[in-house]
Formats: structure tokens, sequence, C-alpha cells
């Protein structure tokens, strides 16, 4: 069974990434993006677990010429499926929903989650609506769809990634802790003001 | 209450406040709060309203399936520049507590909820007793202000009053309608 390292798949999207918005789940998905590559129009989530598909999809909803990227776990996901079924119904064709499938709460200690219990998530996903959904499980595929799931104009996608589980690494907390409130970077990229001037045409 | 179409501008020359009905008055004041988006989990009472806002022009509807979504919707519409409001039935705002102390409260992310209260008096069923009526303390409890609207004539100035407090303080304002104003609830 492979899997991918949630830190190197985070490395090779944020290669990929141009202007698009993500925004990532509280704990490893949120670290691991900081990791990666801190940038301003990433926005970090501190709590609400479950919640940063609904982020994505007020995101989505608020600009639909922009293209959102959300950063999932399963643990999150499984918290509050309900989420998948109204971003899948109401199909926001600008929102790519990215979930880390290690079937366990590694932040609490690994107990393992129903994903690890043979729920699949991009079933579920796939039932709710959503469309494109790809499932993948080695970094070479990872990268290549996230290639298309950012070209793309259709949506919403769903992109369930087979994760390993976490490895120790150093997590800047305390840097953390600024982004977490500081928000009007994120806001000013999101919005398109800022140094750059006002972005046009976001979707390649 | 009216069975009058609600369309901007149908009913020609308003007639004066209190005999508006609240869904109009009620979407009026969202579209002079620059407020575009209703998330809703619907209630009875809200039928009418829902039903308005559908064909309102200003105002995009954005069923859930919980209410907690809601404040990760509205936190996402604020950071992409647009207001939002939660419309919801008391008990819904249980299911947002967690959502609304980690995201909106943690992260300072402005928060307006428009929500239906029940559970007072002439209330016939038990289950919406731990809410309602209750709420307002419940939210105090975590910091979070509610709003009451007793009469149809404050609806308008209660709710522009709490988007502005909401988004200039970035702060979360919980405005609650009585059945004075809605009318009973099935």
């Amino acid at each position: 069974m492979g899997g991918v390292d949630r830190l190197e798949a985070t490395r090779a999207l944020v290669e990929l990434l141009t202007h698009e918005l993500v925004v990532a789940a509280l704990g490893n998905p949120a670290y691991d993006l900081f990791l990666a590559g801190d940038r301003d129009e990433n926005f970090y989530m501190w709590g609400a677990m479950g919640l940063a598909g609904s982020v994505g999809l007020g995101l989505a909803l608020a600009l639909p010429g922009r293209r959102v990227v959300v950063l999932d776990g399963d643990g999150a996901v499984l918290m509050n499926l309900n989420a998948l079924a109204t971003i899948g119904s109401l199909r926001p064709a600008n929102l790519v929903h990215v979930v880390w499938d290690n079937g366990s709460y590694d932040l609490t200690g690994g107990q393992p989650t129903a994903a690890a219990r043979g729920v699949r998530l991009a079933a579920v996903a796939r039932a709710c609506g959503y469309d494109p959904v790809e499932e993948v499980e080695d970094l070479a595929a990872f990268r290549a769809c996230m290639k298309r799931a950012l070209a793309d104009r259709r949506g919403p996608w769903f992109v369930w990634v087979r994760t390993l589980p976490t490895r120790p690494r150093e997590v800047p907390l305390e840097a953390l802790r600024r982004r977490w409130v500081q928000l009007e970077p994120f806001m000013d990229r999101a919005q398109g003001r800022g140094a750059e001037g006002p972005l046009q045409g976001q979707i390649r | 209450m009216s069975t009058q179409p609600l369309r901007p501008g149908a009913a020609g020359p308003a007639p004066s406040g209190a005999q508006r009905p609240w869904q109009r008055l009620l979407l009026e004041a969202l579209q002079a709060s620059g407020c575009r988006f209703v998330a809703y989990v619907p209630d009875s009472v809200w039928k009418v309203f829902l039903e308005e806002a559908a064909g309102w022009p200003s105002v995009r509807l954005v069923p859930l399936c919980r209410e907690e979504e809601g404040i990760g919707v509205l936190a996402g519409l604020f950071l992409g520049g647009q207001r939002g409001v939660l419309v919801t039935q008391a008990s819904g705002v249980g299911n947002c507590l967690n959502a609304l102390g980690s995201l909106a409260i943690a992260q300072r992310i402005p928060v307006v909820m428009l929500v239906t209260e029940r559970g007072g008096l002439g209330e016939t069923i038990p289950s919406h007793l731990p809410f309602d009526g209750r709420l307002a303390r419940v939210l105090e409890a975590m910091g979070i202000a509610c709003y009451p609207v007793q009469e149809t004539g404050q609806l308008g100035r209660v709710v522009q009053g709490a988007f502005q407090l909401a988004y200039t303080c970035r702060t979360v304002a919980c405005v609650l309608v009585s059945p004075w104003v809605t009318g009973p609830g099935a």
C-alpha cells in the first residue's frame, strides 16, 4: 500500500501555486503548509475542526474568479461530514478540496479514525456531488493531479490523498501565532489589494 | 401576515414601518448593511423570509446542512470581502458554539446571526426550552452579545447596528428576533 509524506506533498503543491488562496485545517495541514511555504495567500485555521471546507466555500462564493484550495484531514472531514454535502450540492466550480487521509488522529496520539475502519471519503465526496474526484497514493500522481486541478475551470474538485503517518518535525508555533490573528495580509491578497495591485485573470 | 409578494418596489409607496411585513424590513436592512449572502438552516418562522429572499436581487441564499458550517462560510465570505448572515432558530446556535469560540472569536472574524426565539410564554414543545429563551445567557457566558428585537419597528435599526458593530469591531453579534415580531412557529 502506497502513501505520500504530507509535508513533501504540501511542498510539491506550494511549488505549483501562483495566486491561489489556500485554507488549511487546524493542526497538521496548517503546520505543513506553514513549513512548506508561508505566503500571504495562506489562511491557517486555529480551531473549528471540520470547517476548513466551509471557509473555502465562503471564499469561493465571495471570489468566483479565484481558485481556492482547501487542505483538510480525514479526522476533520469526518467531524463535519455534512459540509461535504453542502459543498457538493452547491458545486462551487472554483474550489479544490484536498483531503490528507492517514486514517488517524495523529495530533492526539494516533488513534484510528473511521477512515481506518473502511470509510471511503472519496466515495462520500462523489456521492455528495464533487466532480472531479481523484484518489492518489504517490507523490507523482498528486503533483500531476494538482496541476490539472489548479488549471481547471470545473469543480468542486475532491483530491483524496493517502498519506503516511506524520514524521516528527519542528513546528514554529510562535511564528504561526502571528499568522493566526493577522488576517489583513490574506485579505489584501484575496481582495486584490497590496503592493502588486489588483489581480486579474487568476484562473489560468 | 401579508400575503402580498414582497418584491422591492412592488407595493408602491411604503406604508409606515410598523405595518410592513417584517420579512421585507429585514431584507431591506440586509441590503442596507451590504449583506449579500444568507446562509441558513430553515425554521418554520423563516419560511416566508427565505422564499422572499430567493427573489431578492441582491441576496444569494446558501443552504446549509448544519448551522456550524455557516460560521465557516461567513468567515470565508469576510476574508473574501463579502458580508453574509447566518439565519437559524435558537437551537441551531447550539450547534455553532465551538465554531463561534475557536474560529470567530479566536481569529476575530465578524459574524452576524439572525435567530428566531422560541421557548417563551406559550411554548408547547419542551425540546425548545434549553436553548430558546436562555440563548442570550449561553452566549453571554462566551462573551457574545445578543440584541433582542421585540417590535417590528426596531428590526431594521437593530440589524444594521449589528452589522456595523460586527464588521467594524470584528466581533460576533446575535440578533434575537422575538415571536412578537415573527408570529409563533409551527
